[in-house]
């Protein structure tokens, strides 16, 4: 016979060892190269033999360089995708929301760039704005020829592109989830407000978007975050970086160092330290809106 | 924004919005097939009429001349086993989590989650270094353990949410029953949680075949790399051909469409609710 204490901890011990496969996982392949990543950006580690201690130089290195700026301004430049993207896919949840005939069928057709490979959209993107490409042969043919420019050889049309391809693969996430904020609106408040006279743009400011805020918040934080570290297919595919560093974004920055250039190890891993310190700030404040949110729903 | 008294200029206004929008999402993906079945004069000559003949011959060099359904097995295995795995794990840890909290399991779930955060560039280094110890840069059991590791604390983060509105009642039932951990996980659990470890798997095989800087840096020999890196390096040597480099896309995205067709009505339910990216 078994007495009660006995039983309890038999109970936990299974329950941990339900959670222990996960956990072993987790620590061998996230929390190890964590550790190892902090410590080898205070190194001047070349992937061979060096591995000598040199505390904080090559954050100071960086912090000095004209590239790590370059890529933090060009990071900040391409997170103007995130208001566009949010604004369209605003306007498309609200048509969304009109329920027309078909609308579950545009709604599961706008979605489906997000199933797409990222490389593959920015390769597509590529082809486009290329010199002879599709663009520029219906720019010709309507008379715009001197429009029609080598999209991707400077840096603000280069830009553009990797915008436009990013609001383009985000629309349909975007529409598809702020939908699920406006659903969950009680229909009878619109019918309300149309009762006290307000027109529609009145109803739009006054009253849905207050109702949508968080899942509009969530988004934001949600895509500014998405921006810093999944830039990087669309970057590799459209411009590969280039010209020189004009459109390098961080997160290419630390895949240029660590695998492409020799022996700046040390400073590859201080990079990633960096871009983790931002992405763990953005997160930060999404907790802190998610326990705002919180309140407002008890 | 009622839906009741809309007129139906209203309406057809709307569906013709729709519309165009349609056509920029479709026109890519139709410009890529048509293309992709051209020939590269034909391609500079009219790009954007049909192609003249039905000519497959671009998609058969991908098969025959690079054997590109190599690269296709690939990704079929490292998506499948990261899926089983990812499943099989977040499954036992969820059901944990759900209905077997315990002092402290809160701060470890947590812990876990918080790993979502973690950019893969920030580990990546290291792990590189660690596999080519291990000698497992260029096999798929180094993608499918990132790929894992990665999936797990947004799995765990949904199927927990499910697993909680599982009534108590019924797994209480089950242990009066005799069932014991795995019993109630088999019997009480999977059965019903199927709808969102449905909606997890679809969502971490879509996201793995579609993955490029994992398999990008640890998988180096084109004979070992997934659909998407083998075509990435296709598609930048065959700039000057773009009905090949169309051929190439098309391929890699063909599969996860296929895989949409069948699931989209889950996937976006599952966005719907806030639950994915």
């Amino acid at each position: 016979m078994t007495t009660k204490p006995h039983r309890k901890q038999k109970e936990l011990l299974i329950s941990l060892l339900g959670i222990a496969p996960v956990i072993l996982l987790t620590l061998a392949f996230k929390a190890y190269p964590l550790g190892s990543v902090i410590y080898k950006s205070m190194t001047n580690w070349d992937g061979l033999f060096r591995q000598d201690f040199i505390g904080l130089k090559n954050y100071l290195r960086l912090f000095r360089s004209e590239y790590f700026w370059k890529t933090l301004v060009n990071c900040f430049i391409i997170l103007i995708n995130v208001p566009i993207q949010i604004f369209v896919g605003l306007i498309v949840s609200m048509l969304l929301y009109e329920k027309t005939p078909g609308w579950r069928f545009f709604r599961s057709l706008y979605y489906l760039p997000q199933i797409v490979s990222s490389v593959i959209v920015g390769y597509l993107f590529a082809i486009f704005f290329s010199y002879s490409g599709p663009v520029n042969q219906i720019l010709k043919s309507i008379g715009l020829e001197r429009f029609a420019i080598e999209w991707l050889g400077s840096r603000t049309t280069a830009f553009g592109v990797v915008i436009l391809a990013l609001v383009w693969i985000n629309i349909g996430w975007q529409g598809v989830l702020i939908l699920g904020g406006l659903s969950s609106i009680d229909p009878s408040v619109f019918d309300a407000a149309k009762i006290d006279g307000t027109n529609f743009f009145q109803r739009t400011f006054y009253v849905m978007l207050p109702m949508i805020g968080r899942v509009i918040e969530y988004s934001f934080v949600y895509s500014v975050a998405w921006t810093f570290t999944g830039v990087f297919p669309f970057i590799y595919s459209i411009t590969n970086g280039g010209p020189g560093y004009d459109t390098t974004t961080l997160d290419f920055l630390v895949y240029q160092k660590a695998f492409r250039e020799d022996s700046a190890l040390g400073e590859a891993c201080a990079l990633a330290v960096l871009l983790l310190i931002i992405v763990s700030l953005l997160t930060l404040i999404q907790r802190k809106i998610s326990s705002r949110v919180n309140e407002w729903s008890d | 924004m009622a839906t009741t008294d809309r007129r139906p200029i209203a309406t057809v206004l709307i569906l013709l919005v729709f519309i165009i929008l349609s056509i920029s999402f479709l026109f890519p993906f139709f410009f890529m097939i048509v293309n992709a079945m051209k020939t590269t004069p034909e391609y500079y000559i009219s790009t954007f009429s049909l192609p003249k003949t039905f000519n497959l011959s671009n998609f058969s060099t991908m098969i025959s001349q690079f054997k590109i359904y190599i690269n296709l097995w690939n990704s079929l295995v490292i998506s499948a086993f990261s899926v089983l795995i990812t499943t099989a794990m977040g499954v036992l840890a969820a059901y944990v989590f759900a209905k077997r909290p315990f002092k402290g399991s809160n701060v470890i779930y947590l812990a876990l989650i918080f790993t979502m955060f973690m950019p893969m560039q920030v580990t990546l280094i290291p792990l590189y270094f660690l596999y080519s110890k291990l000698n497992l840069i260029n096999t798929a059991l180094a993608v499918i353990i990132c790929f894992s590791t990665t999936s797990i604390p947004s799995t765990i983060m949904l199927l927990t949410a499910y697993f909680k509105s599982i009534p108590n009642e019924i797994c209480e039932s089950a242990v009066i029953d005799g069932c014991g951990f795995m019993g109630i996980v088999r019997n009480v659990i999977i059965p019903m949680g199927k709808a969102a470890i449905a909606v997890n798997a679809t969502f971490v095989f879509l996201r793995t075949w579609n993955d490029f800087l994992t398999p990008l840096v640890l998988l180096t020999r084109r004979e070992t790399q997934t659909v998407v890196v083998a075509l990435s390096a296709l598609v930048s040597r065959y700039s000057s051909d773009p009905p090949y480099q169309m051929a190439g896309l098309a391929i890699a995205t063909i599969p996860a469409v296929i895989m949409y067709l069948f699931f989209q009505r889950y996937l976006v339910e599952g966005v719907n609710a806030g639950a994915f990216k």
